[in-house]
């Protein structure tokens, strides 16, 4: 962090810091600091990248493949016999072939087949690219979480979110510029998941908890309660006044001008930040485009925060792991597909209409996929109608800022076990991201204890084929 | 799970060999149409090398036969005659121990060889097995011999070398250097300005060889051009002459400034100003002046306590004219209870504490008794070079007061296992777990040494002097140890020792009963012709309508269920339900009795209690708004619960009650189970829950063993007539402690143990390593070897000290990467300021108070932080230390800050403050608190909006506004503002109004009484504070 360290006493960083706290003027000012400070570090986009912004929507727990976008005939025919090779080791034991409680069908000119619980996504398949092959390293969630979130599984590191704001700065200057939604808490592995690690702090996620529903209260310490607004106008006034002087004897102090700014920034967010919280007052027939429940209302969220410009905006399920249907996948899949169906076919609508879908990335996925094969109860009896954690292939989708609508790309085996057609890893799905965000994965680096760090670390491929 | 790692690591390494032969492949013959004729030396001897050379070389030639030349290849070896056939692939030996035509198939580790590999071969073979390596004169090989070789060993293959070379490069062989790296071709042989070996060695570009030294000679230089015209000589039998990176030090490690002993001695009037002036002087440096005494009073107190300075302290420093008023200050504030925290905390930084107890994570380790040790250990001024050993063997030192042991000391020497790291599966990951070993390695290189040694894991340093074989002779001290539940009051190292012990005894015996109860029931039941399943028969009638009755219970709440989705339209929903219920009626129209087993049962208490996404009856009865239901449930859940204890005990007790006299063997060992279990006060399985009672995880002798050396333990215990799945938790714990070296891993990986490497220290620093006589552990003697006087090592401990004690009163270190002295890091400006302080602190026996007072009391910590126009010329970003900087306040002061403004006193430690403080974790939060997740060298001083809202609006703002403190000082509630500013500035920003001060208060009053058109001088006072508070002056040190 050294010589990154906001606060050293370089005057020519001044404005560089300003941005650097997220309260400046984008990549071009970034640049600057690059440029005046000699500090390899990110400079701005590498080339001009289609997306701007990304909405990470996280289905916790772990989305079953073989359930939603990658069909199985030869699953369903073999229903109930042991597969006819070894079960991969995952988590727990796991036994017979279940096939899927769920019926696909085709969708849109592209007829990408999609279950029958996402009957509202189906109608965008046409904006989707499937990647069919994904695969993680290992069947547990924390790790897998750490992996898809911050591409190394064991290591403190900075997350996406993190890596994109500190690269890309904030398009607004009254918002935070990543952004982690969740209704009812936190997800396994908690704010870790959104952490900045070695990145400065400013670059962390700020968590929200969207269970609560008055945007006054979403926000901490939104409103004053001593002060009438005018009274509170002329107080701020005064402050600065005050700040002003004490910053006219000591000109040289960047940090000082950028608390200074941060104080605007907060005095405006009173007003503007609780205003894009507020979902009410979309009109009627966005809410009802959208539907109920957090999730619905969370995906209406994010896109006002990404009109707003915000950079990254993540939308978890739900707190702990709500898509990790061990003991039984019908109920379990179908309940919490059922709460961000409409919501997630809504967001996609409701972007392209408003001209923002080019250059906002949707990725939807979760830390890995499920087992093809039956969990077999633990203790050792008889089996449930559930699958376990699937590490070795996996399927998400992802819309929007580049992507080519309605591809499918990679497969897995028969059952849909193992991916074993053009493999994608966690970190080819970075690099794929980064590259449709403007940056070549190989060099946003940051250098730290002596080391440049990349996202990708020494991995990663960009996917081409499913980039428009 | 280690197999899956297995798995999962060879599909990856054979994807990384199958793309990098097919690219090489690629390279060499770029166009399959028009075929050149297979070159044995660029195409066929890197095969060789690759695949078969490391068994068939001229050194080592297995069975005779040599292929690292076309001669020898022909002639073969002892088995098999001759290797080729010219002409002849299918005739030729070769071909046929690859494709598995004849015995041995070949290689013989490792995956076959692929097809493109064996078509090369068996092209080659058919062209007429050519020879196109050059030969070369026996001058010239000597030539090679004498001016070559020596520098290729000595300055290139610590990286240029083996499977992993840098940039893919080899120069451990002329084909290696023909056929280049990443960057192409080495070397054209006969043009050496044509060659790019020759420009990195000018230092001609970018590429400047070696990297991190001194540039060769140029007689050196002179000797490769002379080479490369020659046409690159070689000798013809030895085509590689190396297969490993090779570790060598450097001149320019030994001369790295770190690297280097501490000076013997200092001048007599050695001093910080002194030397900073020298440099102030040569840069026309004008440095500023003593800061005034107020803010120099606020700086200082903030510095060394956390606190602001009180109204009384004030004063006095204000009016002392004697000429020591300061160091007076100096002396009071080293002396107050609260330096031990602050200053404490500053160590914290570098512990992780904390991290663990969290599930999976790591031993639950008591971090606040910990933290409280850590500040009694400041404020006795201990000395450093005891309180860093501590860290490592604290458990086999006697305790600081002279006595045989000290319970924090053994807890301390716990801290390397402090960490995120997981160990999640401790049961399969009796792989000693390495990455909490890894953990300690890097706790011991960044925060005791301020160097990388978690870097060698994996390879060769590739900055600093540090070998993989270094790290795991350091691993080894580290991996012979472990932790273990203590009393914590404990008097004696053995009873210590002995309360592990019989801990570990228990475990034994637990495991030892629990397989002999295990076997004897099974010898019962298969006795008596399945007992068990005949008993859990018989209790189907009993179940049977216990059962129906559930299902019934659900029927009902089912029906509530649809009713509600109706009523609210959601038809989906709708459907589902009725679908479902249809199910179910079907099942209790047709309902037969069915056998139950344990695991029935528990689903059972998943149907009614929820699991996972699934809702449980309870729950979806509540939601129903069946209220009445719920009794009934319970009522059920009992009953299945205790239905679970009797199936439980019937398998446990081979089909039989205890009580019954055919147990009465196992009912016995059963009770003696009871008895261990009582005893067993914590649990070494999940280690992350907190010991029961007074005991303390601490630092023990003899860790865990690797899993593959399990297996003769595994042994023992069957004879004993227990049987260990391969997951079961109790296995790793039944061997006895391992107490020995370290296995290297290759590439730092688990699943690839390699030899076994002495515990030693690493090779740099110098220590002949066959003196060691190790005891235990031996951990005592690294920390001896640590700390050992006039060593490097124990020089590299105090520059660390020195220069983070510099960062914390000036904000900045003098080395401003300091976990990370090493080559890597930042050189200094002012090395000579380090070594001179490091010099100094040892010279008084490494007291960080003398340290402290030593820095505060120099004119450069006294000086005024704003910024002249000869430093802003000068020095701008201040390197040199002709000013102070301005600083924000860390966390804990400004949570002190608060919690004083609103309580009018200093705390006992941050406890008690937080108890005071509302919302104390978010200020942690939102002022960057330190995190457990690293060792932190800095902290961060963000600037966010959500800090201003915090202090804006919170109510944790207000409380300190209305608090009867801060009200106190308006002098009552008809005291004008402006008569009592002098209190307030006192008090919040320690120092006196200014003028303009006053007639903005003025103002200030004037508006606010125009805005609500009142005058409330209570609430004037409580928002002027509230505008102090949210100001910058508060949050910085001037």
């Amino acid at each position: 962090m050294n010589t990154q360290q906001p606060g050293s006493q370089n005057p020519c960083s001044r404005r560089a810091f300003l941005n650097r706290s997220g309260m400046g003027f984008g990549s071009l000012a970034l640049a600057d600091l690059i440029s005046n400070s000699g500090v390899a570090a990110a400079s701005g986009r590498h080339f001009a990248g289609k997306a701007k912004h990304v909405i990470h929507v996280f289905l916790n727990g772990g989305m079953s493949q073989v359930d939603t976008l990658d069909p199985k005939p030869e699953l369903t025919k073999r229903g109930g016999q042991m597969l006819p090779f070894e079960n991969l080791q995952t988590e727990r034991r796991t036994g017979v072939a279940l096939p899927s409680p769920f019926r696909f069908k085709r969708h849109g000119e592209s007829g990408i087949p999609i279950s029958e619980i996402f009957p509202h996504l189906s109608k965008c398949a046409d904006d989707l690219a499937v990647i069919r092959s994904m695969h993680a390293e290992l069947p547990n969630h924390e790790m897998s979480l750490m992996l898809m979130n911050s591409g190394d599984q064991r290591l403190v590191r900075p997350s996406f979110g993190s890596w994109l704001t500190w690269g890309m700065g904030s398009e607004n200057q009254n918002l935070p510029g990543f952004i982690a939604l969740c209704p009812g808490g936190y997800p396994v592995g908690g704010a870790g998941n959104w952490r900045s690690a070695f990145l400065p702090g400013v670059y962390q996620g700020t968590h929200i908890d969207t269970s609560q529903t008055d945007p006054k209260k979403l926000i901490a310490n939104a409103r004053n309660n001593r002060l009438t607004p005018i009274e509170q106008k002329s107080q701020f006034g005064l402050l600065q006044a005050l700040n002003a002087k004490h910053l006219a004897d000591r000109p040289d102090e960047a940090a000082l001008e950028a608390r200074i700014r941060s104080f605007e920034l907060a005095y405006r967010m009173q007003v503007e930040a609780t205003d894009a919280f507020d979902v009410e007052q979309e009109p009627d027939h966005i809410l009802k485009m959208y539907g109920d429940g957090p999730q619905n209302r969370q995906l209406l969220l994010a896109r006002r925060l990404v009109e707003r410009g915000v950079r990254f905006v993540q939308t978890w399920h739900g707190k702990m792991q709500p898509w990790d249907s061990h003991s039984n996948i019908k109920d379990g899949h179908r309940n919490v597909a059922r709460q961000c169906d409409q919501g997630l076919a809504a967001l996609i609508t409701d972007l392209k209409q408003r001209g923002l879908l080019d250059e906002t990335l949707i990725l939807c996925t979760g830390e890995f996929g499920r087992t093809p094969s039956v969990e077999m109860s633990q203790s050792g009896g008889g089996s449930v109608q559930g699958r376990d954690h699937n590490h070795w292939g996996f399927s998400l989708w992802m819309a929007g800022g580049g992507i080519k609508g309605g591809t499918i790309y990679g497969a897995t085996d028969e059952f849909g076990f193992r991916a074993v057609e053009n493999p994608v890893s966690v970190h080819d799905l970075h690099a794929t991201m980064l590259h449709l965000l403007g940056f070549n994965h190989e060099q946003l680096t940051y250098r730290y204890a002596g080391r440049d760090f990349r996202l990708t670390d020494v991995h990663g491929q960009v996917v081409n084929e499913i980039l428009n | 799970m280690n197999h899956l790692l297995l798995t999962l690591l060879m599909g990856f390494s054979f994807v990384l060999f199958s793309t990098s032969v097919d690219a090489q492949e690629a390279n060499a013959r770029p166009d399959t149409t028009v075929r050149k004729p297979v070159s044995f030396e660029l195409e066929v001897l890197p095969l060789l090398e690759k695949r078969c050379n490391r068994c068939h070389e001229p050194g080592e030639s297995q069975s005779g036969l040599d292929l690292t030349r076309v001669d020898t290849i022909q002639r073969g070896g002892d088995e098999l005659g001759a290797g080729i056939v010219p002409g002849d692939p299918d005739s030729s030996p070769l071909i046929q121990v690859v494709t598995g035509k004849a015995e041995p198939a070949m290689p013989s580790e490792g995956d076959p060889l692929s097809k493109t590999e064996i078509d090369l071969l068996r092209r080659w073979i058919q062209e007429g097995a050519k020879d196109d390596s050059q030969k070369f004169s026996r001058e010239d090989v000597y030539f090679f011999e004498r001016e070559i070789r020596p520098v290729l060993f000595a300055r290139c293959f610590k990286c240029h070398a083996g499977n992993e070379a840098e940039s893919g490069l080899r120069l451990t062989s002329r084909h290696g250097l023909l056929i280049g790296g990443s960057r192409g071709a080495a070397a054209l042989p006969g043009k050496p300005d044509a060659s790019l070996l020759l420009k990195a060695i000018r230092h001609d570009g970018d590429l400047r060889m070696p990297r991190g030294g001194d540039p060769l000679s140029a007689t050196q230089v002179a000797a490769f051009t002379e080479w490369i015209k020659r046409g690159l000589p070689w000798p013809r039998d030895q085509a590689v002459i190396a297969r490993e990176k090779l570790f060598t030090i450097s001149d320019a490690d030994r001369n790295h400034w770190a690297f280097k002993p501490l000076p013997e001695m200092l001048p007599a009037d050695w001093s910080i100003d002194r030397t900073l002036q020298k440099r102030h002087r040569s840069a026309g440096l004008e440095p500023t002046s003593e800061a005034d005494r107020h803010r120099l009073l606020r700086r200082v107190t903030y510095d060394l306590i956390g606190y602001p300075p009180t109204s009384d302290e004030i004063a006095d420093f204000v009016n002392d004219e004697s000429s020591d008023a300061f160091a007076k200050v100096v002396n009071r504030l080293l002396a107050s209870a609260q330096f031990g925290w602050r200053w404490g905390r500053h160590w914290l930084d570098y512990t992780r504490n904390g991290a663990n107890g969290l599930p999976n994570r790591g031993p639950a380790f008591d971090s606040q008794r910990y933290a409280a040790w850590v500040t009694k250990c400041f404020n006795e001024d201990r000395p450093w070079d005891w309180f860093a050993k501590v860290h490592l063997a604290g458990d086999r030192m006697p305790a600081f007061d002279g006595t045989d042991f000290s319970i924090d000391q053994a807890l301390a020497a716990t801290v390397p296992l402090n960490g995120p790291r997981t160990f999640q599966e401790m049961s399969t990951d009796t792989f000693v777990l390495m990455d909490k070993l890894d953990e300690s390695i890097e706790f011991m290189g960044r925060s005791l040494m301020g160097i990388s040694l978690e870097c060698a894991r994996c390879h060769d340093h590739k900055f600093d002097p540090i070998s993989q074989n270094d790290y795991y002779s350091l691993l080894g001290f580290f991996q012979s140890s472990s932790f273990g539940p203590v009393p914590a009051d404990v008097k004696s190292r053995a009873e210590a020792d002995a309360a592990v012990s019989k801990h570990r005894k228990l475990l034994r015996q637990q495991a030892t009963l629990s397989g002999m109860i295990r076997r004897a029931s099974i010898k019962l039941n298969v006795g008596g012709g399945g007992l068990t399943r005949k008993w859990e028969a018989a209790r189907q009638a009993v179940l049977a309508p216990e059962e129906k009755r559930l299902l019934e219970l659900e029927l009902e709440i089912l029906e509530a269920e649809l009713k509600q989705a109706k009523r609210s339209g959601m038809k989906r929903l709708v459907s589902d339900l009725t679908e479902t219920l249809g199910e179910r009626r079907a099942v209790l129209q047709n309902f037969k009795p069915r056998h139950f087993y344990v695991v029935s049962i528990k689903e059972l208490g998943y149907f009614i209690h929820g699991h996972k996404t699934e809702l449980g009856l309870i729950k979806r009865a509540t939601e129903a708004g069946l209220t009445e239901l719920v009794p009934k449930i319970q009522e059920q859940d009992q009953f299945w619960l205790d239905e679970m204890s009797r199936f439980r005990e019937r398998q446990r007790f081979g089909g039989y009650a205890k009580s019954d006299p055919e147990a009465a063997e196992l009912a016995k060992w059963d009770d003696q189970l009871k008895e261990i279990a009582a005893e067993l006060t914590a649990n070494s399985i999940q280690p992350w829950n907190k010991p029961a009672g007074n005991e303390l995880f601490v630092r023990c002798e003899g860790g865990l063993r690797r899993a593959e050396e399990l297996t003769p333990f595994d042994e023992q215990a069957k004879a004993a007539g227990i049987q260990f799945n391969s997951n079961n938790p109790l296995r790793g714990l039944f061997a006895p402690p391992y107490i020995g070296d370290a296995r290297l891993l290759e590439r730092g990986d688990i699943l690839y143990p390699k030899q076994l490497v002495p515990r030693g220290f690493p090779q740099f620093f110098g220590d002949t390593q066959s003196e060691l006589k190790l005891e235990g552990s031996g951990r005592l003697q690294l920390a001896n070897w640590l700390t050992r006087p006039e060593s490097v090592q124990s020089a590299l401990v105090a520059r660390s000290v020195v220069n983070r004690v510099w960062q914390h009163l000036f904000g900045e270190g003098i080395c401003r990467t300091p976990k990370e002295l090493g080559r890597l890091g930042e050189s200094p400006e002012l090395p000579e300021l380090i070594d001179g302080l490091a010099t100094k602190f040892v010279q008084n026996e490494w007291s960080v108070k003398s340290l402290i007072r030593e820095i505060v009391l120099s004119d450069a910590y006294r000086r005024s932080s704003v910024q002249t126009p000869s430093t802003a010329e000068h020095d701008p970003r201040n390197r040199l230390f002709a000013r102070q900087n301005v600083r924000r306040l860390e966390s804990e002061a400004i949570m002190n800050t608060m919690a004083w403004l609103r309580h009018g006193q200093r705390f006992a430690d941050p406890q008690s403050r937080d108890a005071k403080l509302m919302a104390a974790p978010l200020f942690h939060q939102q002022f960057d608190g330190p995190t457990k997740d690293d060792l932190i060298d800095r902290r961060v001083a963000s600037v966010s909006a959500s800090q201003a809202l915090l202090l804006m609006n919170s109510t944790s703002t207000a409380s300190v506004l209305t608090s009867t403190h801060i009200r106190r000082l308006s002098g009552g509630d008809k005291v004008s503002l402006p008569e009592s500013l002098n209190g307030i500035y006192q008090v919040v920003l320690q120092r006196p109004p200014s003028g303009k001060e006053l007639t903005f208060a003025e103002t200030f009053v004037e508006r606010r009484r125009k805005q609500t058109g009142t005058a409330n001088p209570a609430e004037e006072f409580r928002e002027f504070v509230s505008l102090l508070l949210c100001g910058n002056e508060i949050i910085y040190i001037e």
